[in-house]
């Protein structure tokens, strides 16, 4: 890469006298890279640690606005451990999150595979592939709601027309999670199509002649070269969709709403009812936090998978 | 044949992506009687009343205004903040990757438990009902995300050429000004696209941090047309047509930035 | 990034045109005339306020001496279309008082105040609240009692609010009033009634069917078996008759608002209080003072209930798992069921519509069965950190008076003074599909006089947390999540739970 030349000051011959104590706190290494994070700190202290700390104390209080908080130990805490919803609601959102991430990302690395060439009027169904992603999932959601409902949802309409029976998506229960999870999975799977597109096009095209050449099979090409070279960054998506799907809310709000029954009712949801409608702060850090710990753990996970594969890249 | 198949393998593509869209658009212009007919309408005449009423019933206008002013104020905080963060996780590794997993984990909070510290803190700011808290609200949300896709980004300049910027005598700022800021043209702008996106389209911040249209952003505003008597499908899909149509027309610009840039500098070239 | 014109892709072009389109629909459209329907209703409300000129009315209010804006919660849907259309220019023309309408669904009617209350922002003057929050915000001191109002700011003072609240329903009052004093005015009345087709119940081949199938002649069931019965009755499968005409599709006895909104424990409410149980009672002492609540579930009355209420999903649409209840009103209108036994009665106009929809239809309504409807109403009051009470007092009083919720039922809506309900004018013919259910409706609501007082429903200031839970259980029920008995178990530990951490009164059982 070339330096950017075209300014009038002579590259060569600066007085290096100029150098004011801020250039100096500049110039070194150590100051520098803190200095640039200061803005980020800072704004990491109001929005970030002042919130976990907040959640983190009062998990240990007894606080139901409006009244005053006081200390309660570990009850909310054990309140949490033995409340079957909560459980329930756990390992609804666990389902969520390991079939929507894992959908998606086979689903949109097969799409991205498949987008993986020249074509006339790629341009444009790119552009059209990005609209899930790019519609508010608050608005779709409710698109959705009147698609899938049994009576005038067009969704079942065309389920009929061809002769399969009428289906409840959004009213029965063993079926509502799943597609909700449809929802979501149409919304975010262009995320991993695209994130995967641009690094296929990244990748040198010499390993692929030379497998060509050689006369391997599709599925060999895929799973030696493209897989291990692309793992970080499924690895990277992977992440970022698992943290995002633990806190699936507006499609809930459009749809579901927990129901039917509560089989739809997702950690967030819960919380969200315990804290927002109950003002039950104590149980609602409490809940939270735990999952806090859980998303952790497993983001943790995949982030040492990141790291080694980056290192084996 | 195989051609066939690709094509008809697109179409079913396309189909899938912009059905559900288009069918907002459809009961946008649907006459209220056929909103629940069955079987489904598909044409009709078409109507825009539901346009005039949603822009009256919701005051579409200044909320308009306001998801711009809450996207482009976020987006302007976030890359504030996040391209000097990222830079510096790229370049010198600070905190050797606990502070970048840090940032990342600042999503992991469940968002129910965020509002309410972040309800006591504007409250205590006066943050309340303005465009600044939620500015501040989605300014959070991108913040990891930004900094994530820059780091990745950062990680692909050579730091070579920095040095070599360096024993020519330029100061810190002049490379960052003259070296590095080029350089930054596309990641920045998918950073601004996905942030801009993101806080465009959020609903529960918008909603809880806002009481009245002063603030209130479009997103949040789809919320009133579920009345007593039944969600008002015709002004609600076209409310939520207002809501989405700029992120659409938007995106079609977008998809070429993120088909440019989106390596996350994780693939060894 | 400008507009570019980008000949090899269609893609921008028609991402524009729509783009555009919308907009310029918007701005010509938006620019049209208000309904004309709406300045005839102006037209009869000012008829009639003349004609009754000793009520308040809006030109009664006296100069308000503070013109600080207001800001207003109000139910959206047509009323708050209504509002600013029609009642706040007019109010903002008398008093000089600007007034801000902030439009809520019901669903987040609650959480979205109690939040704005909690962080006492002072950002609402005038809030709409439910039966159910009522006692809760009144106990919390978020709402300042009307007759301390009447007595800082009317001249006719706190007497004159006595007479003013005198032609409210007492049961209503009831329930907008906590150790004494009334909070709120009620203002919508969704006391429940059974709402049903009466063209298939009086035609003649369904009742020989009737008779010969069950052994007594086919009524508007007032007991549940009778209810069952007919619901069994009338659910025939696509293919066979229904008052001699072949159905296309299936038809349903019921619609039921099963789905997992606070609507489905309505249903079981109305059934466990037909039957004579309850879910927690209050207990007073002897000088009226309230002791606490005896937690009544699990017996065999909510048992029976419940089994009931399962019985009767046999013959409700499957997607009645997922309705509210204008999907149940909705179900009705379109001609799917034959009744919707527990339906608000200020949805009537949406089931009554039927008979535009379906040739042949006719629409009535009657006392659910058991004669226990869910009653309840929305009222607005005044928050305590109201920047401008002054002017939110004179709305309220504005909004609940005979001129106010005369305009209010000719929207559509259910009001709750007896002088606008029973007033002539919603009794002819040609108001029946939107006022006809008032008649019915008011002999329901006045049933509930004295019955209100003694639901833990209607006087504890934990309710809006029970009543989730109470939706939660139900749900869990109607979807054989739970069994009867382990899920009414798991709902009293939970009212036990909450109305100990949170409520007035212990549970004393």
């Amino acid at each position: 890469m070339a330096l950017d030349t075209s300014s009038d000051i002579p590259i060569a011959g600066r007085p290096a006298a100029r150098r004011s104590a801020f250039g100096r706190l500049l110039d070194n290494d150590a100051s520098f890279k803190w200095l640039l994070l200061a803005p980020a700190i800072l704004f990491m202290l109001l929005l970030v640690v002042y919130p976990t700390l907040f959640a983190v104390t009062t998990s240990f209080e007894k606080y139901i606005l409006p009244r005053k908080p006081s200390f309660a130990g570990l009850d909310n805490w054990r309140w949490v451990v033995n409340d079957a919803s909560f459980w329930t609601a756990f390992g609804i959102t666990l389902k969520f999150v390991v079939i929507a991430v894992v959908v998606e990302i086979v689903l949109g690395t097969l799409i991205a595979l498949f987008l993986n060439r020249d074509f006339r009027g790629q341009t444009l169904v790119r552009g059209l592939c990005i609209l899930p992603l790019v519609a508010a999932p608050f608005a779709t959601s409710l698109a959705w709601r009147h698609l899938y409902n049994s009576d005038y949802g067009v969704i079942n309409y065309a389920l009929q027309a061809i002769g399969l029976p009428k289906v409840e998506f959004l009213a029965d229960s063993s079926i509502a999670l799943y597609s909700v999870i449809a929802i979501d999975v149409w919304q975010w799977t262009p995320l991993v199509v695209f994130v995967v597109f641009a690094a296929l096009r990244g990748l040198p095209k010499e390993p692929f002649e030379a497998a060509r050449i050689d006369g391997a099979s599709a599925w060999f090409t895929f799973r030696r070269l493209t897989l291990p070279m692309i793992k970080p960054v499924l690895l990277i998506v992977a992440m970022l969709r698992l943290v995002e799907a633990f806190r699936v809310y507006d499609i809930l709000y459009g749809t579901t709403r927990g129901g039917p029954g509560t089989s739809t009712e997702t950690i967030n949801w819960l919380i969200f009812r315990e804290g927002f409608q109950y003002f039950d702060l104590g149980r609602a850090t409490a809940m939270s936090v735990l999952v806090l710990l859980m998303v952790l753990v497993l983001t943790n996970l995949l982030y040492q998978q990141l790291v080694k594969a980056i290192r084996e890249g | 044949m195989r051609l066939v198949i690709f094509w008809a393998g697109i179409a079913l593509l396309v189909f899938a992506c912009v059905f559900p869209i288009l069918w907002i658009v459809n009961l946008s212009l649907k006459p209220t009687e056929l909103a629940q007919a069955s079987p489904p309408a598909i044409f009709f005449t078409p109507t825009f009343e539901h346009f005039a009423v949603a822009w009256r019933s919701a005051n579409l206008g200044p909320l308009l205004v306001n998801s711009v002013i809450v996207a482009v104020g976020s987006t302007l905080l976030v890359l504030l903040v996040s391209v000097p963060a990222a830079y510096s996780f790229a370049r010198y590794e600070t905190s050797r990757g606990h502070l970048l997993f840090m940032i990342l984990s600042t999503r992991m909070m469940p968002a129910a438990a965020v509002v309410v510290p972040y309800f006591l803190i504007f409250r205590e700011l006066g943050l309340l009902n303005t465009h600044a808290g939620v500015i501040l609200a989605h300014a959070f949300f991108n913040f990891s995300f930004s900094t994530f896709v820059l780091y990745g980004f950062f990680k692909e300049i050579d730091p070579n050429i920095e040095y070599s910027a360096m024993i020519d005598g330029y100061g810190r700022l002049e490379i960052l000004r003259r070296v590095i800021f080029p350089l930054l043209k596309p990641p920045i702008a998918v950073v601004t696209s996905f942030s801009l996106m993101f806080s465009w389209n959020e609903f529960l911040f918008a909603f809880v941090l806002t009481r009245t249209d002063a603030a209130r952003t479009v997103t949040a505003g789809i919320e009133q047309f579920w009345t007593m008597t039944g969600i008002q499908w015709g002004p609600m899909s076209a409310a939520a047509l207002i809501a989405i149509a700029p992120m659409l027309v938007f995106s079609i610009y977008l998809q070429k930035y993120i088909v440019r840039g989106l390596t996350f500098g994780a693939v060894k070239r | 990034m400008g507009v570019t014109w980008n000949p090899s892709g269609r893609g921008p072009g028609v991402g524009q045109f729509v783009a555009g389109a919308c907009l310029a629909a918007v701005v010509a459209a938006g620019m049209a005339g208000p309904a004309t329907a709406q300045t005839d209703n102006d037209k009869i409300v000012a008829e009639r306020v003349a004609a009754n000129a000793d009520k308040f009315n809006l030109s009664m209010v006296p100069e308000i001496k503070n013109k600080q804006k207001i800001t207003v919660v109000v139910e959206s849907g047509f009323w708050t279309d209504y509002l600013k259309q029609a009642m706040i220019p007019k109010f903002t023309e008398k008093t000089g008082v600007e007034v801000e309408v902030v439009g809520m669904s019901t669903n987040v009617m609650y959480a979205k105040q109690q939040v704005e209350l909690l962080g006492d922002t002072g950002g609402y003057d005038v809030l709409s609240m439910e039966a159910a929050y009522v006692p809760e915000w009144a106990a919390n001191g978020y709402v300042k009692p009307l007759f301390d109002l009447a007595k800082e700011y009317d001249p006719d003072g706190a007497d004159g609010m006595v007479t003013f609240l005198k032609p409210f329903y007492a049961g209503l009052m009831s329930m907008m009033t906590y150790d004494g004093q009334p909070y709120s005015i009620p203002y919508n009345n969704y006391t429940m009634g059974l709402h049903y087709r009466a063209d298939l119940f009086a035609n003649a081949d369904e009742r020989a069917a009737f008779a010969e199938k069950y052994g007594y002649p086919l009524t508007v069931p007032k007991t549940f078996p009778e209810l069952v019965n007919a619901a069994q009755f009338f659910t025939r499968k696509a293919g066979e008759t229904l008052a001699g005409q072949t159905l296309a599709k299936d038809f349903y006895g019921v619609a039921l608002m099963a789905g997992r909104n606070e609507q489905i424990n309505d249903e079981f409410s109305a059934i466990i209080w037909g039957m004579g149980g309850d879910w927690f009672r209050s207990i007073y002492d002897k000088t009226g003072k309230l002791e606490g609540y005896e937690i009544t579930i699990p017996d065999r009355i909510s048992a029976v209930a419940a089994e009931t209420y399962l019985d009767l999903l046999n013959y409700a649409p499957p997607a009645a798992k997922g309705w509210d209840f204008p999907e149940a009103a909705n179900a009705m209108a379109e001609g799917q069921v034959a009744m919707v036994p527990f339906m608000y009665n200020n949805l009537w106009p949406v089931t009554a519509s039927v008979e535009e929809k379906v040739p042949g239809a006719k629409a009535a309504v009657d006392t659910v069965p058991g004669g226990r409807p869910y009653t309840g109403a929305y009222g607005i009051g005044v928050a305590h950190n109201a920047g401008n009470p002054e002017a939110a007092y004179w709305f309220v009083k504005y909004l609940t008076s005979y001129e106010g919720q005369m305009a209010y039922a000719l929207g559509g809506g259910n009001p709750c003074r007896r002088d606008v309900v029973l007033d002539p004018f919603f009794q002819s013919p040609d108001r029946r599909l939107i006022n006809g259910a008032y008649a019915q409706n008011d002999a329901d609501t006045l049933a509930w006089t004295y019955d209100v007082a003694k639901k833990g429903h209607f006087t504890s200031t934990a309710m809006g947390k029970i009543y989730s839970e109470l939706a939660i259980t139900s749900a869990k029920i109607a979807n054989k999540e739970m069994t009867v008995d382990a899920a009414y178990k798991e709902l009293a530990d939970k009212i036990r739970d909450i109305q100990d951490r949170s409520g007035n009164a212990p549970i004393l059982n």
